[in-house]
C-alpha cells in the first residue's frame, strides 16, 4: 500500500441497485397465517393429529411458492390457486423466496433432462411425485404456454386422500385449467390400502398429446404395509396389464394400522397394492419434495425399493429434504420443527450429504457407478444449486427483486437443504 | 415518577406505550441526536453491543450479563430492528434510555434503521400489527435519519479489568498480561489469551488452536508496550465502532464527520458502505454479495487504522456463530448481540467490554464528536508506508445464549421460524 488513500475503485458502477422493487408491495397485510391444520380436526388420535401437521405442511409450501411467484421469483400463474390465503397476502423473507426458487429450479432442470432423455420413448414415460399435495409442477409442465412439448407423459402424483380430494376441487372449480386439464374424473382404486379420492384427468393441450395426469389418493405407509417387511420384491412381481402391484402381501390395512405400519405383522391375505396405469415398463422419474424425510427410514426405504424393484425400465428419483441436523442450526432446526410437531425421522438417519448418496446407492442407483456400471447419485445443496446452477443473469435478476441482507444466514439455511438425485437403466443421464 | 422513567417500566415489561407517547418520545431523542455528531466520541468503560433485531427479551439477557444500564454505559451498534417479534418494544426502550441517560447510553445507526429495509424484514408489519396504522413506523424512522454513523472510543486500558470478585489483574496461568477473556453469562471466565509479542497478534483463532502465542510483551518503548505512542488518552489506541464497515470513499475518520447522515440510508456512497460492509479474506476491495456496501481485506483495514490512529474497529452486522470474531490479526472484531437469530440459526450471543484506562490520561469530557483526532497521532515518527499495528485494548467477551423461551410470552405452538417443508 502507498501511502496516498487507498485507490478508490470503480466498484460502484459494476453494481445493481438495491431493492427497488419490494417496497410498496404487501403494506397493508396482516398476520400470515401459516399451516392450516384444519384437516385434523376431530381426529382423536396423536397419530391423526400428526398426519394432519404433515399435510399442514403442504400449505406452508403453497404459501411458500405463491410468495416466490408474487414478488417475482417464479413464473407459475396456478400458484396461487393452491394456497389457502389469497392474492397479496403470502409474503415470506428473502432467504426463503431465494431458497423455493432454488429447490423448484433445481427440481426442474432435473425432470426436463430426464423428459429430454425419454422423449422418443415409444410408450410413453412417467413421473412419480410423492406427497405432490398441492405442487403444480404438472400443471406447468402441461401448460399450452410450457416452453417445451411433452408428450406421453404419464405424471402421477400420490398423497393423502383428503389432499387428493382438495386438489381435486381446486381444479375442477378454476376454469382457466381447462386450458391445461380435461374435468377430473374420480377413480376406484386403493381402498383395500385406505386409500381413496384418486382422480385424473389429461392434459388438453396438442403440444402435450397423450400426457395424463393421475392422482392417486394413498397414505405413503400402505407402500411398507404392503411389502413383506425387510424383504425385497422378487423380480417379476405380478403387474396387471395397466396397473402395477406391489408384492402380495399378507398384512392387513385398517385405519389402525395405518397409525402403527413399521409394527404390521397381522397376516391376512389382501390385494396387491395397485396404482391405476402406472406401467412398470415405461421410464420412471421419481420425486420426493420433503416428503419422505417425514417418514420411519425403513418406511420411506420400503417406498423407494417398491420403485426400484417394479419399474422393469430405467429409473430415476429426486428427493429434497433436510440435512446436518447435528450442528448448532440443524439442532435449534430440529427442535424448531418439533415445536411445531413436525418430525424427520429419517434426518437422524441420512445426515450429511455423504448419507443421502449412498442411500441412493445401496437402492441400486449407480452402484457401480466407476466400476463400468451405469447410473449414478449426486447431490447439491440448496446453496451450491444457487451458486452453481443459477445463471449469474437469474441471480442479478432474482436479486434485483428484493434486497437479501441475510447472506449469513442464507448460507446456513440453504446449507441444510440438499437435492440428491439418481438414476440407473438405459437412455436416461441424470449426471449434471 | 417521570414519564419517562413511567415509559421505561413500561417496555421492560415488553408492552407497548401508546402512540401520543411514541411521538413525544420520537420528538425528544430527536433533539438529543441532532447534537451529536457522525461520529460520537465514547469514553471507556464501555460495553460495545452488535445486532439485537428485536429480540426484546434476548436484550433483558443482554442486560442481565452486561449489567444494567445506566450502571454500565453501552454502545449499540445498529440494527435494533427487524427479523424478531418485538423490533418496536426493543427500539423504543433503547431509545427511552438514550433519552433518559444520554451520555450512559449510544445508539448509532445499522442498515436495518432504514424505511426500505424495514418494509422488507418486518418492523413496518409489526408497528402497523400493533397501532393499527404506521404513524409509529414513521415516528421511528425519523429518529433513524438522526442516529450517528458511528462512535469513537477513547480511554480504553490496554489491561484487562479485575471481574467482579477478583482483586488484582488477571494473568494467564503463566503469567501473562491478558489480552482477551472470554465470559459465559455467569461470568466464569471461559478463557484467556496473553498479549502476544511485538505488538502482533495472531489472531485469537490460531490462539484458541493450541498455537502457543510469544509469550512476554517487550520493553516500554519498544511499540509493544502501548506507551510509545497514540493520542494522549489512548494508551491503548481509539477504537472505531460502526455497523458495517468501511468504506472505499472514506480514507479518513474525518470525512465521516462531513457526510451529511440526516437522510435515509442511500443505495450506495460513503454513508450506505458504513452500514454495508463487511471484513472478508481478500486483497483490497470487493463486490458485496448483499448488493450493497463492499467487501474489504486485511490490507485496507491495516492501512485505515494506522492513518486513523486506531487499534481496533468494532462493527456488527455479520452472524457468526460464537457471538464475536477477530479477524486480521485483531484489527477489526464483528460483535452479534442477537442469539439464536431469528429464533433459529443456533448462534450464541456476545457483547464486548472495554474497561477504563487507569493511567489517569483515560478522562476526557464527552463532546459528541469534535475532538479532532487527526491531531493527535502523527507524532509517533511511523511513516505511513509501514502500517504498524497499534497495541489494542484489553477486551472482556461475554457470550451468551438465548433467554429461556418461557420467558418470552410466547405461545408455546406458535411456529417460531420458517423452514422449507
Amino acid at each position: 500500500m502507498s501511502g496516498t488513500a487507498p485507490s478508490i475503485p470503480n466498484l460502484l458502477t459494476l453494481r445493481g441497485r438495491i431493492g427497488g422493487a419490494g417496497v410498496t408491495r404487501g403494506r397493508y397485510r396482516g398476520v400470515i397465517h401459516r399451516g392450516g391444520r384444519s384437516h385434523g380436526s376431530g381426529a382423536p388420535s396423536a397419530s391423526a393429529a400428526h398426519d394432519a401437521t404433515i399435510q399442514g405442511t403442504d400449505t406452508d409450501a403453497a404459501v411458500s411458492r405463491l410468495s416466490a411467484v408474487q414478488i417475482g421469483y417464479l413464473d407459475d400463474p396456478y400458484a396461487e390457486l393452491f394456497a389457502q390465503s389469497g392474492p397479496g397476502t403470502a409474503r415470506r423473507l428473502p432467504i426463503i423466496n431465494r431458497g423455493t426458487h432454488a429447490r423448484t429450479t433445481a427440481i426442474d432442470k432435473l425432470v426436463d433432462k430426464f423428459l429430454d432423455d425419454t422423449e422418443s420413448s415409444p410408450e410413453g414415460r412417467q413421473i412419480v411425485s410423492l406427497g405432490a399435495g398441492t405442487d403444480t409442477r404438472s400443471l406447468r409442465l402441461f401448460s399450452p404456454s410450457a416452453p417445451t412439448p411433452r408428450k406421453r407423459v404419464i405424471y402421477h402424483e400420490i398423497d393423502f386422500p383428503v389432499m387428493c380430494e382438495k386438489k381435486q376441487r381446486i381444479v375442477r372449480g378454476a376454469p382457466q385449467l381447462r386450458s391445461i386439464l380435461s374435468d377430473p374424473e374420480s377413480v376406484e382404486e386403493l381402498s383395500q390400502h385406505g386409500g381413496g379420492n384418486s382422480w385424473h384427468s389429461k392434459a388438453v393441450a396438442e403440444k402435450h398429446e397423450g400426457s395424463e395426469l393421475w392422482v392417486h389418493g394413498l397414505d405413503l405407509r400402505a407402500i411398507a404395509a404392503s411389502q413383506q417387511p425387510q424383504q425385497p420384491l422378487p423380480p417379476g412381481v405380478p403387474i396387471g396389464s395397466r396397473g402395477l402391484h406391489a408384492s402380495p402381501s399378507d398384512s392387513d390395512s385398517t385405519t389402525q394400522q395405518k397409525e402403527q405400519t413399521e409394527a404390521t405383522t397381522q397376516t391376512q391375505q389382501k390385494e396387491p397394492l395397485t396404482l391405476t396405469s402406472l406401467n412398470p415398463n415405461l421410464p420412471t422419474l421419481i420425486i420426493s419434495e420433503c416428503c419422505l424425510c417425514y417418514l420411519p427410514p425403513s418406511t420411506a426405504s420400503s417406498i423407494i425399493s417398491l420403485f426400484t424393484t417394479t419399474i422393469q425400465s430405467s429409473l430415476g428419483i429426486v428427493i429434497y429434504e433436510p440435512i446436518k441436523p447435528d450442528d448448532a442450526f440443524g439442532k435449534m432446526m430440529v427442535s424448531n420443527l418439533a415445536a411445531r410437531e413436525i418430525k424427520m425421522p429419517t434426518l437422524e438417519v441420512y445426515k450429511e450429504a455423504g448419507d443421502q448418496e449412498r442411500r441412493l446407492r445401496e437402492a441400486g442407483f449407480g452402484a457401480d457407478e466407476g466400476k463400468g456400471g451405469g447410473g449414478g447419485a449426486r447431490s447439491k445443496t440448496i446453496e451450491q444449486i444457487w451458486e452453481e446452477w443459477t445463471s449469474q443473469e437469474e441471480k442479478e435478476r432474482v436479486d434485483a427483486l428484493e434486497g437479501l441482507d441475510e447472506v449469513e444466514e442464507w448460507k446456513l439455511l440453504a446449507g441444510h437443504y440438499i437435492v440428491v438425485w439418481g438414476w440407473r437403466g438405459v437412455g436416461v443421464d441424470l449426471g449434471i | 415518577m417521570s414519564d419517562l422513567d413511567r415509559a421505561i417500566a413500561q417496555l421492560r415489561a415488553c408492552r407497548p406505550i401508546p402512540e401520543s407517547d411514541v411521538r413525544e418520545l420520537c420528538h425528544k431523542a430527536r433533539e438529543i441526536l441532532i447534537e451529536e455528531g457522525n461520529v460520537v466520541t465514547v469514553n471507556a468503560p464501555v460495553t460495545i453491543c452488535g445486532d439485537i433485531h428485536g429480540q426484546f427479551h434476548d436484550l433483558m439477557e443482554l442486560f442481565r450479563v452486561g449489567g444494567d444500564p445506566p450502571d454500565t454505559n453501552y454502545l449499540f451498534m445498529g440494527d435494533f430492528v427487524d427479523r424478531g417479534f418485538y423490533s418496536l418494544e426493543t427500539f423504543l426502550l433503547l431509545l427511552c434510555l438514550k433519552v433518559r441517560y444520554p451520555d450512559r447510553m449510544t445508539l448509532i445507526r445499522g442498515n436495518h434503521e432504514s424505511r426500505q429495509i424495514t418494509t422488507v424484514y418486518g418492523f413496518y408489519d409489526e408497528c402497523y400489527r400493533k397501532y393499527g396504522s404506521a404513524n409509529v413506523w414513521r415516528y421511528c424512522c425519523d429518529v433513524f435519519d438522526y442516529l450517528a454513523l458511528g462512535a469513537i472510543v477513547l480511554g480504553a486500558s490496554n489491561t484487562i479489568s479485575p471481574s467482579a470478585g477478583e482483586s488484582s489483574i488477571p494473568t494467564t496461568p503463566e503469567g501473562d498480561e491478558v489480552e482477551i477473556e472470554v465470559c459465559n453469562a455467569q461470568g466464569e471466565v471461559m478463557s484467556r489469551f496473553p498479549r502476544p509479542n511485538n505488538g502482533t497478534n495472531s489472531d485469537l483463532q490460531s490462539r484458541t488452536n493450541g498455537i502457543p502465542p510469544p509469550s512476554n510483551t517487550g520493553p516500554p518503548g519498544s511499540g509493544a508496550s502501548g506507551s510509545s505512542r497514540g493520542t494522549v488518552g489512548n494508551p491503548a489506541g481509539a477504537v472505531l465502532c460502526v455497523h458495517g464497515g468501511l468504506s472505499p470513499l472514506i480514507d479518513k475518520v474525518d470525512k465521516i464527520r462531513l457526510l451529511d447522515r440526516k437522510q435515509e440510508v442511500p443505495h450506495e456512497g460513503a454513508m450506505c458502505d458504513l452500514l454495508w460492509s463487511d471484513p472478508d479474506e481478500i486483497d483490497g476491495w470487493g463486490l458485496s454479495p448483499r448488493g450493497a456496501g463492499f467487501l474489504f481485506g486485511a490490507d485496507i483495514v491495516k492501512v485505515f487504522n494506522h492513518r486513523n490512529d486506531l487499534s481496533l474497529i468494532a462493527r456488527a452486522h455479520q452472524l457468526v456463530m460464537e457471538g464475536f470474531k477477530e479477524m486480521f490479526d485483531a484489527s477489526i472484531v464483528t460483535v452479534w448481540s442477537a442469539p439464536n437469530y431469528c429464533y433459529r440459526c443456533g448462534n450464541v450471543a456476545a457483547l464486548l467490554e472495554l474497561s477504563e484506562d487507569d493511567s489517569g490520561l483515560g478522562v476526557l469530557a464527552r463532546n459528541n464528536g469534535d475532538v479532532n483526532r487527526s491531531d493527535g497521532g502523527g507524532g509517533g515518527g511511523l511513516g505511513e508506508s509501514e502500517p504498524q499495528p497499534m497495541k489494542g485494548p484489553a477486551r472482556r467477551y461475554r457470550v451468551f445464549q438465548a433467554a429461556p423461551q418461557d420467558s418470552r410470552g410466547m405461545p408455546a405452538k406458535k411456529p417460531v421460524a420458517d423452514y422449507f417443508l
